[in-house]
This record gives C-alpha cells, sequence and structure tokens, in this order.
C-alpha cells in the first residue's frame, strides 16, 4: 500500500498522459485529468475532439497507446469493460446500450448475475435493486421490457445499472442529448445526491448551460488536447466556448431578411396511423418560400413519420399534403422529387449514402433520374463525374477524388456532401433533417449559411431538429411537435427555449 | 496535379488489392487439396500431372468449356440476384421447371424452327419466372426470407417434374428406367455452332472435336453475360438493383420503389435460371428427364461468391468450376484420390474467398481512412 | 385400418430430426447468428453417426460422432462468422457445399462407396417401434425455454443476439457466447442427424430437412416449444406419405406429390399464416469490437 494515499485521500481516478492513435487521427495526445470523490467534472468539447474516446479508454473499450490509469492512487491496467466494472467505474453511453427484449431488471443484472450454479436468483437481485431505487429516488417498474420505456427511464435502468454494480465513477456521455429540459432537471437532482455521496461523476456534454450549471470543474478539449481546465466559478459561457473552437465563435449569424412568398408546402389536417397508433394526428402547417419553418419537439413525437410524409415515403392516413396548389398524397418520392423537394435526410450513414460507392454515385442519389444521369434507361457516369466534382468543390467536400467510396469520408465532410448535393439541384422545397448532427463547428456554420442562402434565394426549408439553438437561430417560425401534433406555434419574435420546452413536454395553454 | 494522379494510382491499387480474393483462396484452397492428397498417401506430383493430363488435352479443354456453359448461366443468375441482395438458392428448382417447360414446349408444340427455338427458351425463361414467383411474392409482402422459401420450392419442384413426367408428359413407352418426357421436334432442337467457333478457334491452332456439345447454348451464355453486365453497369435500372441491394434505405431515400425492384430482380434472377438446363434438353439428351444434372444451381451460388458477383467474372469463375470438375475426374482416373475431394475442396475454396475477402476489405478500409486522414 | 396410434407415434418420429434442427435453429439465432449451415452439419452428422457407430460397434458412439461432425462444422461456421465477420448467410451457404463434398469424400475413403455407406445394425434402441431420441425434443424445448429465462447462460446469450454492443459493455464475453451459441446449435444438429435414419448414410439424405427446420424455427418465432410445434405440423405432413393408402382423401393423390407435403405445408404457412416474427434485434449483424 501506498502510504502517501492514505494520509492524503488520492483522488478517485487519476488519467496521465493518455495517448491514442487511429488510423490517420491523433484522438487524444497526451491528455491528463483528475477526479476527485463527490465531484462533478464536466468534460467539454466539439464533436470529434476526443471526449468519448478517452472515456471509452477508462471504460476499457479502447486500449491507450500510451499513458497511465490510476484508481485511488493505484496504477491499473484496464484491459476491458469488466476490469473497470471492478475498480468500481461505469459509464452510460451516449447510444443506450440497452438489450430490448428484456426486461429492466434482467437489463440491470446482466454482466453481474447474482445466481446459483448458473441458475439466476431473480428474487435477490429485486431486492438489491429495489433497496438502489428507494435509496436514491429513482423507481422504475423492473418486469417490463425495456423497449417500452421513454427515454428518460432508460437513462434512469442505466444509471441504475451502474449503481447496481457499485459504481463510485460514474461516466455520463452526452446524458442530456435525448432529454427534455425537464427530463434534465430530474437527472440533475439525482446527480447532485449521487455526488452527495461520494461518487465522482464525469459529465460529457457540449451544451454550455448545462455543464455550468451542474459541474464543480470544467476541462475543455479541442483536438485531443486538453486547452484548459478552470472552476466552475471562474467559467463564462463565452469563455468555455472560445476554448472550445480556438477562436471565438461566431454565436450570431445574420439572418437575412427576406420577403415571405407563396405557399411551397402545405399540410392540412394529415393524419398518419401505424399498427392501430396515431403516430400524426391533425397536423396543419405551411411553408413558404423565403420562410424556415422549424420542427421542434421531443425525439419520437412523429418527427420521423412527418419528414416520411412529406417526403412521400409515407402516404397519410387522411388529410393532405400539398407542393404548391398540387395535391401529393398519392405521389411517392421520386415523383415528389421531380416536383422540386430536395432532402437532407434524418441519418447521412443509413439514408443519404451508399457508403461503400465511389462518390460519383451518391452525386446523383435521388436525381439519378434527371435527363443528364440517365437517359431512356441508360445511364450517363461523365455527366455524374461532373456533378460529382462540382459538389466537392462548391461545399468544401475534404476527399482525394471523386471515385473513393463514401465511406473514406469523415462525417462532417459526408454531411457537405449531402447538403451540397441537395441544394446544388435548387429544389424548391427543402427539407433539412438534423442538418448538423454530430459535425463539428466549422461544418455546422458552413452549413447554417447554406440554409440560410437557399432562403434569401426564396426556397422553403422545413427544418427539423432537436437542437434548439439551431432552430432558435434559423428559423422563421417554429412549430412543436408532440404526441404527433403541431401543439403549439412561434414566430421568430415571440419565441424563447423555456416557451418552447413546455410546449414540447406537453404543455397546454390555459 | 501529381498529388491528384498519386491518389488515383493508390486507389487503382486498392482495387487490385480489394478484388484478389478469388485469386488466394484458390491458391489456399489447391494448396490444402495437395495436402490431403498427400494425406491420403498419393503423390501431389502425380496428382498435379493427371489434372494436367486431362484437363488440358484436346477432348478436356472442349469439355471444359462446353460444360462450363450451364454453369455460367446459373453464376449469371446468382450474381444479378446477390447484386440486389437476394440469396436465390432456388435456382436449383426454377432451373430444373424452366428445363421441363422447356422439355415440353419442345415435344408439344408444332412451329417452324425460326419460332420453334426462340419458343423454346422463352418457355425454359417463363418457367423460371414462374418459380421464382412466389418466393418473391413472400419476400416482398411477408418479409419472409427468400433463402427459406426458394429452398421449400426447390423440394417441391423435384417432386412436380417427377410427377408430370410420370404422368401428363411421359414419353417412354411401357418400363423403362429412363423417364423421360417425348423428343423435342426436330424445329426445337438447338443448332450445332461447331463450324462459327473451330473457324475462329482455328486460328489458335484448336479445334472442338465433334462430340463435344458446341451449340446454341454458348450463344445463350454469351448474351446472358453481356446483357447482364450491361444491365448492372450501365442502365439505371441496374443502378437501382445494386442500389437496393447495398442499403435499401438509402434506395428509399433515393425514390426507388424498394419493394418493385426487389421483385423484378428476383424475375430476372429466375428467367436466367430457367435457361441453365437448355443445354442439356435442347441439344444433348433433346427430351427432358428428371435425372438431368442436378446441384447446378448452388455450383452457381459458388460461381457468383467467386466472381463476387461481377459478370465478367462469373465467366472465369464458371470456367473454373468446370476445370474442377474435370480436375475431380481426372484425380479418379488416373490416381487414388475420389472425385469428391474436388467438391469437398471447392466448398473450402467459397469459404476461404470470402474470409479473405473480408479481411482485406477491412485492411483497404483502414488505408483509405489513414490516407483521408492525411489530406484533412 | 388406419391405426391412429401407429401414425401419432410414427409422426413424432418424422418430426424429429425437423424439430432437433428447429432448436439447433433457436440457440444460434438467439445468439444472434444466422445458420443455414444446418443443413450442413445434419448432413454431415448422419454420416459421422453411421462411421461412429460402425467403427465402434455402438450406437452411442454414433451419437457422439454424430455431434462431433456438426459441430466441428458449426465451430467452422463461427470462425468465419464470429471471428472473420463473414455474412451468415454467405458462410452457411459455403459450409453446406463443403458438407456435401466432405462426406462423399468421406465415405469413398473410409467404406470405398461415394454415395452410400454399408448398412449400419447399430441404431439408438426403439420404444414403442420408433428411435427413442423421438421421445425427447419437447422435453427439450420446454428446457431451451427455462434455459434462456432462468439461467445467467441464458440470459447473456439472448443480450448477444439482441444487443451486442450493450453486452460487451456491460464485460459479457460477446464472442464467447456467439461460440456458444452455435455450438450447441452443433450439438442439436448432430441429435437431429442421429434421429433422422441411423440405418444408413446416403448422399444428400437429408433432402432439404435443415432448411425445413429454420422454416419452422421463424413460423415458431423463434420461441423453442412454438418451433417444436411447427415442425411436428411438417413432420405430420410428411407422415401423411406413410398412410395415404389408408386415408380417403389421399388415396388417389400420386405418391411423387405426397412426399413434398411438408414443404408445400411450409410454404403455404409463411404465406398464409405468418404473423409479426420478431426475430433477436440483432440476428444476422456482424458484431465488431468498436476498436476493429
Amino acid at each position: 500500500m501506498c502510504p502517501v494515499a492514505e494520509t492524503k485521500e488520492a483522488p478517485l481516478i487519476e488519467l496521465r498522459g493518455i495517448t491514442k492513435v487511429f488510423p490517420g487521427v491523433v484522438a487524444n495526445d497526451d491528455i491528463s485529468i483528475t477526479l476527485r470523490k463527490g465531484e462533478i467534472h464536466a468534460l467539454v468539447g466539439e464533436n470529434g475532439a476526443g471526449k468519448t474516446t478517452l472515456m471509452k479508454i477508462l471504460y476499457g473499450e479502447y486500449k491507450p497507446d500510451k499513458g497511465e490509469i490510476r484508481v485511488k492512487g493505484q496504477p491499473v491496467r484496464i484491459t476491458g469493460p469488466s476490469v473497470a466494472i471492478s475498480h468500481g467505474i461505469g459509464m452510460v453511453h451516449q447510444h443506450f446500450m440497452l438489450v430490448p427484449g428484456l426486461t429492466v431488471l434482467e437489463n440491470i443484472i446482466l454482466g453481474s448475475e447474482p445466481a446459483k450454479g448458473g441458475v439466476l436468483d431473480t428474487a435477490e437481485a429485486r431486492k438489491k435493486i429495489e433497496a438502489i431505487m428507494a435509496a436514491n429516488a429513482m423507481p422504475v417498474d423492473l418486469d417490463v421490457d425495456v423497449e417500452k420505456l421513454p427515454v428518460g427511464l432508460q437513462q434512469r435502468v442505466e444509471i441504475l445499472k451502474l449503481l447496481y454494480r457499485g459504481a463510485e465513477t460514474l461516466i455520463l456521455d452526452e446524458p442530456t442529448a435525448v432529454l427534455t429540459p425537464q427530463e434534465t432537471n430530474e437527472l440533475f437532482k439525482t446527480l447532485r445526491a449521487l455526488k452527495e455521496q461520494g461518487k465522482g461523476i464525469i459529465f460529457i456534454s457540449h451544451k454550455l448551460d448545462e455543464v455550468i450549471e451542474i459541474a464543480d470543474r470544467i476541462t475543455v478539449v479541442r483536438r485531443g488536447r486538453i486547452v484548459g481546465e478552470l472552476p466552475v466559478q471562474e467559467a463564462t459561457k463565452a469563455k468555455i466556448a472560445e476554448m472550445m473552437v480556438g477562436k471565438p465563435v461566431l454565436m450570431e449569424i445574420p439572418v437575412p431578411e427576406v420577403n415571405v412568398g407563396d405557399e411551397v408546402l402545405t399540410l392540412e389536417d394529415v393524419t398518419f396511423v401505424e399498427d392501430g397508433v396515431k403516430k400524426l394526428d391533425g397536423i396543419t402547417l405551411t411553408v413558404r418560400s423565403g420562410e424556415i419553418y422549424g420542427v421542434a419537439g421531443v425525439e419520437g413525437n412523429g418527427q420521423e413519420e412527418l419528414l416520411k410524409v412529406v417526403s412521400g415515403e409515407y402516404r397519410p392516413t387522411s388529410g393532405k399534403v400539398m407542393f404548391g396548389k398540387q395535391a401529393v398524397n398519392s405521389l411517392d418520392p421520386l415523383r415528389r422529387r421531380r416536383l422540386g423537394l430536395g432532402h437532407i435526410p434524418a441519418d447521412r450513414q443509413k439514408q443519404g449514402l451508399f457508403i461503400n460507392m465511389p462518390l460519383y454515385i451518391n452525386a446523383v442519389v435521388g436525381w439519378q433520374w434527371q435527363d443528364r444521369f440517365s437517359r431512356r434507361g441508360i445511364l450517363n457516369y461523365k455527366n455524374m463525374r461532373t456533378t460529382a466534382k462540382e459538389v466537392v468543390e462548391k461545399y468544401d467536400v475534404r476527399t482525394p477524388s471523386v471515385e473513393v467510396p463514401a465511406n473514406a469520408l469523415s462525417g462532417g465532410n459526408q454531411q457537405k456532401f449531402i447538403v451540397g448535393r441537395e441544394i446544388s439541384f435548387d429544389p424548391t422545397l427543402l427539407v433539412a433533417a438534423y442538418p448538423t448532427r454530430g459535425v463539428d463547428i466549422g461544418a455546422t456554420e458552413f452549413i447554417y449559411r447554406q440554409l440560410l442562402e437557399e432562403k434569401s434565394r426564396g426556397k422553403a426549408v422545413l427544418l427539423v431538429s432537436a437542437d434548439l439553438d439551431e432552430l432558435l437561430t434559423l428559423s422563421d417560425r417554429i412549430g412543436v411537435l408532440y404526441r404527433g401534433r403541431i401543439v403549439k406555434e412561434f414566430s421568430r419574435e415571440e419565441v424563447t427555449p423555456e416557451k418552447i420546452g413546455f410546449y414540447m413536454l406537453g404543455g397546454r395553454e390555459e | 496535379m501529381s498529388a491528384r494522379t498519386t491518389a488515383q494510382s493508390r486507389e487503382r491499387w486498392y482495387r487490385i488489392l480489394e478484388g484478389s480474393a478469388p485469386v488466394l483462396g484458390f491458391l489456399f484452397a489447391m494448396l490444402v487439396m495437395l495436402v490431403v492428397v498427400e494425406l491420403i498417401g498419393e503423390s501431389p506430383s502425380r496428382a498435379i500431372s493427371a489434372i494436367v493430363r486431362f484437363s488440358f488435352s484436346q477432348a478436356g479443354i472442349a469439355y471444359i468449356f462446353s460444360q462450363a456453359m450451364p454453369l455460367i448461366i446459373a453464376g449469371a443468375a446468382n450474381a444479378v440476384a446477390f447484386q440486389g441482395g437476394i440469396f436465390n438458392i432456388g435456382v436449383e428448382g426454377q432451373y430444373l421447371f424452366g428445363a421441363l417447360c422447356a422439355g415440353v414446349a419442345g415435344a408439344y408444340l408444332s412451329l417452324p424452327t425460326y419460332l420453334h427455338i426462340p419458343v423454346v427458351i422463352i418457355a425454359g425463361m417463363l418457367g423460371g419466372m414462374l418459380w421464382v414467383l412466389l418466393p418473391a411474392f413472400l419476400k416482398v409482402y411477408k418479409g419472409v426470407h427468400e433463402v427459406i422459401s426458394t429452398i421449400m420450392m426447390n423440394q417441391v419442384a423435384s417432386a412436380l417434374v417427377l410427377y408430370l413426367v410420370l404422368g401428363p408428359f411421359n414419353g417412354v413407352r411401357g418400363q423403362s428406367l429412363n423417364l423421360r418426357t417425348p423428343f423435342l421436334k426436330d424445329t426445337a432442337v438447338f443448332p450445332s455452332l461447331h463450324d462459327v467457333i473451330n473457324s475462329i478457334t482455328r486460328l489458335f491452332g484448336y479445334e472442338f472435336p465433334r462430340y463435344v456439345a458446341v451449340d446454341f447454348s454458348w450463344l445463350i451464355s454469351a448474351l446472358v453475360i453481356i446483357g447482364t453486365w450491361y444491365l448492372l453497369t450501365r442502365t439505371a435500372l441496374g443502378l437501382k438493383i445494386r442500389w437496393v441491394g447495398q442499403n435499401p434505405h438509402a434506395a428509399t431515400y433515393a425514390g426507388v420503389d424498394v419493394r418493385k425492384t426487389i421483385f423484378t430482380t428476383m424475375m430476372i434472377s429466375g428467367a436466367i435460371a430457367g435457361l441453365v438446363g437448355l443445354q442439356s434438353v435442347a441439344y444433348i439428351s433433346k427430351y427432358f428427364t428428371p435425372n438431368i444434372a442436378r446441384g447446378l444451381g448452388f455450383t452457381g451460388l459458388a460461381i457468383a461468391l467467386l466472381a463476387r458477383n461481377n459478370p465478367i467474372g462469373v465467366v472465369f469463375a464458371g470456367l473454373l468450376f468446370s476445370f474442377l470438375n474435370r480436375a475431380g475426374y481426372g484425380l479418379q482416373l488416373y490416381t487414388r484420390v475420389p472425385n469428391s475431394l474436388i467438391g469437398a475442396i471447392s466448398g473450402l475454396m467459397i469459404l476461404s474467398v470470402v474470409v479473405i475477402d473480408q479481411l482485406l476489405r477491412r485492411y483497404v478500409r483502414n488505408l483509405r481512412r489513414k490516407e483521408v486522414g492525411q489530406n484533412v | 385400418m388406419f391405426n391412429i396410434w401407429y401414425f401419432l407415434l410414427r409422426g413424432l418420429q418424422t418430426s424429429a430430426p425437423v424439430a432437433y434442427g428447429a432448436l439447433a435453429g433457436v440457440y444460434s439465432e438467439t445468439g444472434g447468428i444466422v445458420n443455414i449451415a444446418i443443413e450442413g452439419m445434419m448432413l454431415t452428422g448422419t454420416f459421422f453417426f453411421v462411421w461412429g457407430a460402425i467403427a465402434f460397434k455402438s450406437w452411442i458412439m454414433g451419437v457422439l460422432f454424430a455431434i462431433l461432425g456438426a459441430v466441428l462444422l458449426s465451430i467452422l461456421h463461427g470462425i468465419a462468422t464470429i471471428t472473420f465477420k463473414v455474412n451468415h448467410v454467405v458462410s452457411g451457404t459455403a459450409i453446406n457445399l463443403l458438407a456435401m463434398g466432405l462426406t462423399r469424400f468421406m465415405s469413398m475413403q473410409i467404406f470405398g462407396m461415394e454415395t452410400q455407406t454399408p448398412v449400419n445394425s447399430y441404431i439408438p434402441p426403439r420404444l414403442f417401434g420408433i428411435n427413442i431420441l423421438a421421445y425427447f425434443y419437447i422435453a427439450l424445448a420446454l428446457l431451451t425455454i427455462w434455459i434462456f429465462r432462468r439461467t445467467r447462460f441464458g440470459l447473456r446469450l439472448r443480450s448477444c443476439g439482441e444487443n451486442p454492443w450493450g453486452a460487451d459493455s456491460l464485460g459479457v464475453n460477446v464472442y464467447a457466447y456467439k461460440y456458444a451459441g452455435v455450438i450447441l446449435s452443433g450439438v442439436l444438429a448432430g441429435l437431429a442427424a442421429s434421429s433422422l435414419y441411423p440405418n444408413q448414410w446416403i448422399a444428400e439424405m437429408t433432402a432439404g430437412r435443415g432448411y425445413l427446420s429454420l422454416a419452422a424455427m421463424i413460423f415458431g418465432n423463434y420461441n423453442p416449444l412454438n418451433a417444436v410445434l411447427a415442425a411436428m405440423l411438417f413432420g405430420y405432413a410428411e407422415t401423411l406419405r406413410y398412410f395415404s393408402a389408408q386415408i380417403p382423401f389421399l388415396v388417389n393423390v400420386p405418391s411423387t406429390l405426397i412426399q413434398s407435403f411438408p414443404y408445400v405445408l411450409a410454404l403455404v404457412v409463411l404465406a398464409g399464416f405468418l404473423g409479426k416474427t420478431r426475430p433477436p434485434k440483432a440476428d444476422g449483424v456482424i458484431f465488431e469490437k468498436g476498436e476493429d
């Protein structure tokens, strides 16, 4: 035993000089941080700055190339999650790691099951979990399929998993990304209670307000390096933001004044029923030329269905979808594109690109029917390549050539490529779903400018996003989607984040 | 400028690397074969010389080419399906039923030659399409995986052709062991292409002997290969098929009707499959029999995998499998190695090709990532 | 006369290979590995049974050999799909091709005949006139349900088929459990083989029963008991052919067509009666640890 560690209590976790290199990228470059008992330590930085990589190293999911990890003063080698767990380290991943088809109880005990001769002792597990739930005021029904829980409760299950394993160090990777403001408050209450009990919490985020609200200490990471560490008392939003990006951020993007024209997209009382569930319930909205219409809401309240009803993948059960004056209910996605629909899809890897195909083919996805790409059913590769090169050059897509498959590009460049593709075909209606998700600040700003540019050119933009800042920055009007209904519509002048949050949670006008 | 050209030459190198799995897999399988030969107490050099002697004689080469024709067609049927994300394990049943239809059309219809031969061919294609219709329907409307449904259809085809040839389409009077349909009318029999082909090969000092089938089905194979190549690489439909095969979500996003495309893909695959048995029915035996060579559908699957679903590759893979068949007989005839070793080795070859392919793709993907990392 | 008791017993036996095969599918796919290779495993198992039984003059050695043969192929399937991350259906297809050649080759080497072996007289004992193995598969299905729901192994295996990344993040050795699922699948395929026709091996004698097993598994919605019941539906349909002369409405149906009954029935069932199935969420999905 190290005597120093006993007299002056050693920090819960020490990371010293952690370095991790992925092919072509230094994800972590000589990073050292510490976490003390009863402390919430926030790790902030842009997407791709290396926060998640660092935490995956601490949790044993990645092997560091260099550096040392100490737990309570003792150097340890964390070779896998089970080793991390045995050292009292637990992690809630950004994308939940719950197992569908298993009950809440099964999810909590998985990997650390109490068992006699291989047979589960669920009675004992239940007793233990119920005690933890009572002590932390975190009740969940243990016998339902975890799939059926709302996101907030799923996250609670994730935290219970850690407490069940006796974790003293809790890593939370972007825990608020999927939560409503009110659910976030609940989470923060829980975190403060855990902190009181002496747990150490590492809180990863890029939402600066939240970080300042919850953290004791803040470490800022940029491009795999630590650019600074400061106690929360010294932190301001502007200061952190500057550290994150390395230059003063353009917090305000100038929004052009545009004369609003005719209706380009109209939804009249649109209802969509799937498996007997009303996913969309009487939606009425219009988007006019020269206007960006933002759709706010907690994910899973009908965004996906709304997007698909507009793009033509789904046909509304009742109601009317119109492009201009033309009813398009019965038109498939292809015919709607012919009428001038551009569509930045919600998931670039799954929907927007064929990741194993070269860029020159990806450049025409959605527009393959145009005469210059296929005449009488015969493809014209020359024109495809020309178009691809135009998109790459005009929209600053970093790639060695248009011959490489899309999966050779970084996420931000893939997204720029898709945005460029959709805009370059000059649509009259542009549907943009989560256009900057998982994209760094530089590319985000670029994409914002492109969307505003479209607006000033008199196009109509339907913007669906989970990022309130994005919606507030870009939208002329914002509709709040809750349980398949637009429960409230705001104009740019009257909107505030608080008002949106109130309606996102199903609040009603008195 | 030079940066661009090195990027291009590097890209070309990556492509070659990605494409080399079939060669490496073949070499690996051959190595294993020679080890097994050694283990069962035969000399590898004797085995090699037996294979060479038997395969590369005048007759050997002729048989390899001739017997490759149905394999190439079966490979193409599978390759088109694979490109569209479909595992058509039912090529087996489709060609069986297609061959029966062709045999019946050739025996019972009376038409002038210039009509009768096309009708026989179309009957084969329709038979194949008919036999994939139900699995296509189940796939598109019920989400039933085509591997399961087409396998069932294979079993049903076996029983049905037996029943039909025993009953309504029986061409044998009285008792006979050789169960078959009536002989095709002369107007339906495929013409020989010996003279045409030999006039070309004579330039290289080679001639196909008369006793080896060099017939109209060669032309059909060539058209099938050119057709599938053109379809997949040059047409909008082919692009849609490949899109649906790679990522149905993205295809839907792009406005492709995924169900319709899957249905079309399966129909095309079935139509090609219906041609597999024509060489046997319309040229070699001139009747349909339930004892027609079986298993070509499965070999076709292996050929498509080996060719990585590239129609041009299918030609080479088809010739390779035909060579392997021949090599098997060579071994059996001149050494103590049984023919069936080749069957086992082909299975192993496919397995090693797909494993090596996977490893190479990952390797190249990492190289590409590195390169892009440096560029940004 | 149509003897209902004999029909029921006979059907129990005819259903056995498909029922064990369906359970083989359930174990593999619960762990997330699609197993088209069951056909090849069963075929290899049938040969190994006859080989082991004749060589050791014991039916028990036959069963052990059948399991050994099927397990060897299941390990191969595991190596290809789990370690080398090959598409599951592609690997399964290649293994089926391999099995066809391998059994013929071994038969030739061992017995000097390529397409069949000599008759084997060391067969599993009979109880009420049928293979004793035919009495165990329903119990095995119930045992499997218990294993999946009540044991640590079952919980972990299910988690690997539903969300391997989640299981991995909790320290579950996903690769090991996936291998375990595939290997158990091989064990059951070996039992399926032992219950098929232990008197003799004939080339390609499984005749698609491995695939029929998968159809039963799907129709049973990946539930062990329902899969076995579906297998019995197919098995009894096949049994009809032995009784066609005694059943009025079948007397005039040619026997060649009656043979295809189980397959036609499977198609009809899949086309007409298949509700929404829920395969494991990550069934057939290639699992990779984050860094690879």
